[in-house]
């Protein structure tokens, strides 16, 4: 039963943010017609164009259209340009997806190692140095990161492109360098989050009954760590990073645009510029269904409210 | 999570220093006001490097780049304040009213998780396109993003309050709702809203230097701190100062601000 509620709210909190969405660029001044023609248009012009795209439509009738295209597949056309969505988001999507997996996977791997480091020695330099670094870094807004490392990687020290230009011809994929400064961007973002939950969790299982009988026991200290201390954390820990997605969505937003990378950000960022009614709606799907996925698992990992403290410290 | 994460654990930068250092880091951007120099004039030729004229060289424009950044955060930093206000505010009484059980709140309480989901930049760049750059704008931007954050962890602290001894006597004496909440629960409840309310300024800050720094212009001019970075941006390898600059005197408030929120945050859990 439990499930069930769970999965008609999901969908329900999916479908009404996408009608949020679809009416929040409805009631921006001006349309695809109006943002098409510019400044040339006649009145006359606009309006033809705006009927023969169908945006003098009811609101409701649009978006239901587009709801019933959705169940089937159908994401619609880019309006300016006539190519089907799936066929324009295909590139920008596989680059965030890309970008955005390798991003977390790093967070994962480098938020464990130095949160378990740092727990483990609490209240010891190494675990001061962590702790505040981490604190520092994520008391800094994303784009000064991603500009910092601009500054550093790609100005100072000339050893990657500050833009993620596409080569003339190719792929985004025939050039990996310019997904080094966003994902490492990304990485130090995310980092600096699970850090702190993973050393808060590592420090209190550490300080455990069971874990020191085993210590008492005489057990090895690697064997302690790997056996006794971290299996417990893995469930508080994955719930962690599940926590820091949403906040690492937004965060792509800003930090493809700070390196112009071509990708889903960018993508929805010219959307709402252009009102794009189909293109905006698809990355506002994908992103939004993205945080509702990680929410999810966030929720059905923890307790209900045992994440609620650090939820209210990732938001911004 | 955090609240367990603190034994013995010795503080390595006194509370006092960081609150100075937060207080000269909120002054200085208030300084500009006092300073007759202007920062709006061109005087130099574009992204000049820092020379005896030009303290901290020039920007794309030829501006002088420490007049600018003297001038940059008063307003930036007063917007936040009056949107966190705002939100703050918004926030608690959201909170409260999604603290029953009844129809109302079940459905107030769909909005939050609704808004909780919702992108954020998404949220400010249809509020700024839609209603124009200025206070109100950012305001409304801040408070539909925090908000939604401010009335779960509102409802989270009440809670308990809510189940409390002399709630109970007040219900029982027959007071109004509203009186039980503003007389009994929310005095309870004013320290860690308060210090909820200082994160979210700083989260202000940055929304607001975030929409600046994406070319949203939300306060109508294009002298504050994240226009500057933006803008300073292009000529980095000619005149680092006019991008790093601005960038520090953000930094400070946010670094210094957060880790104090940080230490208070961990005195009144103890």
């Amino acid at each position: 039963m439990r499930v069930i509620g769970r999965i008609v709210k999901f969908a329900a909190l999916l479908f009404f943010a996408c009608f949020l969405v679809f009416l929040a660029l409805d009631v921006l001044p001006g349309n695809a017609a109006t943002q098409t023609l510019g400044f040339n248009g006649t009145t006359e012009q606009i309006e033809a164009l705006a009927h023969r795209w169908g945006l003098d439509a009811p609101l409701l009738e649009r978006f239901a259209s587009w709801a019933a295209g959705v169940f089937s597949g159908d994401l619609g056309y880019v309006l300016s340009t006539g190519k089907p969505v799936v066929e324009a988001l295909a590139g920008p999507l596989a680059r965030t997806a890309v970008m955005f997996s390798i991003s977390l996977g790093a967070t994962a791997l480098l938020g464990v190692a130095f949160g378990t480091m740092a727990g483990l020695a609490s209240g010891r330099a190494s675990d001061r140095i962590i702790s505040s670094l981490s604190l520092v870094i994520r008391a800094l807004p994303e784009f000064i990161i991603a500009i910092l490392l601009m500054f550093l990687l790609a100005t100072e020290f000339n050893l990657l492109p500050a833009v993620s230009l596409i080569p003339v011809g190719g792929d985004a994929f025939d050039d990996p360098s310019i997904f080094v400064l966003p994902i490492a961007s990304m990485t130090l973002i995310g980092t600096s989050s699970v850090v702190r939950s993973a050393r808060a969790v590592v420090q209190h299982e550490n300080q455990s009954l069971h874990v020191e009988a085993a210590r008492l026991a005489g057990v090895g200290e690697a064997r302690v760590v790997l056996r006794h201390v971290l299996p417990a954390c893995i469930a508080p820990i994955a719930q962690a990073l599940a926590q820091v997605v949403p906040y690492l969505i937004g965060g792509a937003v800003i930090v493809e645009s700070v390196f112009s990378f071509p990708g889903l950000g960018t993508m929805l960022v010219s959307a709402v510029m252009d009102r794009e009614p189909n293109v905006l709606m698809a990355c506002a799907l994908i992103m939004i269904s993205a945080s509702l996925v990680a929410f999810w698992v966030a929720d059905s990992l923890g307790g209900g409210d045992h994440g609620e403290e650090e939820l209210r410290q990732e938001a911004h | 999570m955090a609240k367990k994460s603190f034994g013995r654990k010795r503080i390595s930068i006194p509370s006092a220093g960081l609150a100075v250092f937060f207080a000269l880091s909120v002054l200085f951007a208030l300084v500009g006001f006092f300073i007759p120099i202007d920062g709006e004039t061109a005087g130099g030729i574009s992204f000049a490097p820092a020379s005896a004229d030009h303290v901290l060289g020039t920007d794309n424009l030829g501006r002088d780049v420490f007049a600018r950044v003297l001038h940059g955060g008063a307003q930036l930093l007063g917007v936040a304040a009056v949107s966190t206000i705002v939100a703050t505010a918004v926030g608690i009484a959201w909170g409260f009213a999604i603290v029953g059980k009844g129809v109302l709140a079940k459905a107030l309480g769909f909005v939050v998780d609704l808004f909780v989901v919702m992108p954020s930049m998404l949220v400010m760049m249809v509020l700024v396109f839609g209603m124009g750059s200025g206070i109100a704008t950012m305001a409304c931007v801040t408070t539909a993003v925090s908000a939604p954050f401010i009335a779960r962890y509102a409802r989270s602290v009440a809670l308990p309050v809510l189940e409390s001894g002399y709630v109970e006597q007040a219900r029982l004496a027959g007071d109004p709702t509203w009186k039980i909440a503003v007389r009994e629960v929310l005095p309870n409840i004013a320290l860690p809203l308060a210090t909820d309310a200082g994160l979210r300024f700083i989260s202000a800050v940055y929304l607001v230097a975030s929409a600046a720094f994406l070319g949203f212009d939300p306060l109508g001019t294009s002298a504050d701190w994240g226009t500057m970075i933006e803008a300073g941006a292009s000529g980095m390898s000619l005149n680092p100062w006019a991008t790093i600059a601005p960038a520090l005197a953000l930094a400070c408030v946010t670094v210094s601000g957060n880790l104090l929120i940080d230490r208070i945050g961990k005195r009144s859990e103890l």
